[in-house]
């Protein structure tokens, strides 16, 4: 809207719009959306990048002491990786039973990042180091040897034409547990 | 946690932002450029879309500033002195490098800065405008732009003599605080932003401008340096700031830097849900958000959305 009289008048402009302005504000609109399209593709890259770096280089997992845990959602609320989840746990007495809201961690989520244990307000959740992991000098380290380049497993199979026969090749996986 | 040197203290860092914005400095390419409306005043709108994924993503609060509006307000406030701007997106432009070079990362810096000098040239910019303190500095100070002239959008508007109509009868007074970005004022040894906002504010007729304790070039920082990281000691120092404006009586706190924007309303967002004992009971906002609301026609949106949210969610419990 190009309503206003401006106190100084700038010089006319040299191609105005015959329509009232318009398909210039769809213009700055298609702009405007195209720009966050793009932090938010940009965006998402770093966050990848980021996820890769904590799986491989922190090493630590979050837990949950459910003694302590009183339910608030602080962690719930500002988990970044959705690797909180809220349960009712029921508790029975000989007298009366009662449903109490405790917070558990979804360990394949968790990145090991720390923000829960830094939101928890009574100080519930700690942060352990994963399987394979170490603490040395305050940091946390790999103890097994940095991953191997990945083998190409194509010669072999070809080279062996009597592979081992194997009972099943799609092993039913409910009855493990 | 982590263990400062003045004391165990909360860090938020920043590593997801530094890393998008400095890895755009690894392609130079030149892109396809599609502009419309090729004008000689160009608007930068700088990283606002930057700071509001950043706010989603990695801040314990995800506050409620919507930085993609101060877009939406530039345009429709430079429309309204006349002037159709020519957008310069980041599709094809880089960040300015302001964080790059106070971080010492001089050599990232200057290939943006080549490639923004080279793009700038290109598209025949005679005034380029900016709505952000710290790109208003880059630019003017930091680049060597020969024969373009760098303005920030309140000097811009203010020579060109925005008028603001009178609000209506109804509209009750308020008290209107500005906050001096530290990168546009006192760190400004030539053109310092000091002036233009104050008598824009003053244009509007239901506004009374107050001075916070600490004003001009000694006004003091909203706390966290070009996104360093956010602690307790930084803030404490937002919220030494922002009590400034709970003494002087203020409605409105603004300010003409995104990353004050930012700062300032994190720190809001979190005393807003304490029901009762709400301490900052102003509002924050970009002046030119304040300036495009007092203006006939579309009231701006940000279009910063996120649809599946319908209010803020919670924030941390001590930030």
């Amino acid at each position: 809207m190009i309503g206003i009289a401006t106190a100084a008048k700038p010089p006319p402009l040299p191609a105005a719009p015959t329509t009232p302005a318009d398909p210039l504000l769809a213009y700055y609109r298609s702009v405007r959306q195209m720009n966050i399209q793009l932090a938010k593709d940009r965006y998402k890259q770093g966050f990848k990048v980021r996820t890769q770096e904590y799986i491989r280089g922190r090493g630590t997992l979050a837990i949950v002491d459910e003694e302590i845990c009183m339910g608030c959602t602080h962690c719930f609320d500002n988990c970044a990786f959705e690797a909180i989840g809220m349960v009712d746990r029921k508790f029975a007495l000989p007298e009366y039973s009662y449903t109490s809201r405790k917070a558990v961690i979804i360990d394949d989520n968790c990145v090991g990042c720390e923000k829960c244990a830094i939101v928890c307000p009574v100080d519930a959740i700690t942060m352990v180091t994963k399987h394979g992991f170490e603490v040395k000098d305050g940091r946390v380290l790999s103890t097994t040897a940095p991953p191997m380049p990945p083998a190409r497993p194509a010669p072999a199979v070809a080279a062996s034409p009597k592979p081992v026969p194997t009972p099943d090749t799609t092993p039913p996986e409910p009855e493990e547990a | 946690m982590m263990d400062t040197e003045y004391g165990p203290g909360r860090t938020i860092p920043h590593p997801v932002m530094f890393r998008v914005l400095d890895s755009e400095a690894d392609d130079l390419t030149v892109p396809e450029i599609k502009v419309e409306h090729k004008s000689e005043f160009a608007y930068y709108p700088g990283c606002v879309d930057y700071y509001d994924v950043e706010m989603q993503f990695s801040h314990m609060n995800y506050g409620d500033t919507n930085h993609g509006i101060i877009f939406d307000s530039s345009v429709k406030l430079l429309r309204a002195v006349g002037i159709q701007p020519m957008i310069l997106d980041r599709s094809f432009m880089k960040c300015c490098g302001h964080d790059q070079l106070w971080q010492g990362k001089v050599d990232v810096f200057e290939r943006m800065r080549d490639y923004n000098t080279k793009i700038i040239k290109m598209l025949g910019v005679k005034t380029f405008i900016t709505s952000c303190a710290e790109g208003y500095r880059t630019f003017k100070l930091d680049y060597k732009l020969d024969g373009v002239r760098v303005v920030h959008i309140t000097q811009f508007l203010y020579e060109r003599g925005l008028r603001i109509p009178p609000q209506a009868e109804t509209a009750k007074k308020i008290r209107v605080a500005f906050q001096d970005p530290c990168r546009s004022g006192r760190q400004m040894p030539i053109e310092p932003v000091f002036e233009e906002p104050r008598e824009l504010i003053k244009r509007v007729d239901n506004a009374e401008l107050v001075e916070l304790k600490t004003f001009r070039a000694d006004a003091q920082c909203c706390g966290v340096a070009q996104m360093m990281y956010c602690n307790d000691k930084t803030k404490g120092l937002t919220r030494k700031r922002m009590d400034e404006a709970v003494d002087v009586d203020a409605d409105y706190l603004l300010t003409a830097c995104p990353k004050c924007l930012t700062h300032f309303g994190c720190l809001h967002h979190e005393n807003k849900w304490k029901p009762g004992e709400e301490r900052y009971p102003y509002k924050v906002m970009d002046i030119t958000q304040f300036l495009a609301e007092r203006l006939p026609g579309e009231y701006p949106t940000g279009s910063n959305i996120d649809a599946k949210r319908k209010e803020p969610p919670m924030p941390g419990r001590r930030g």
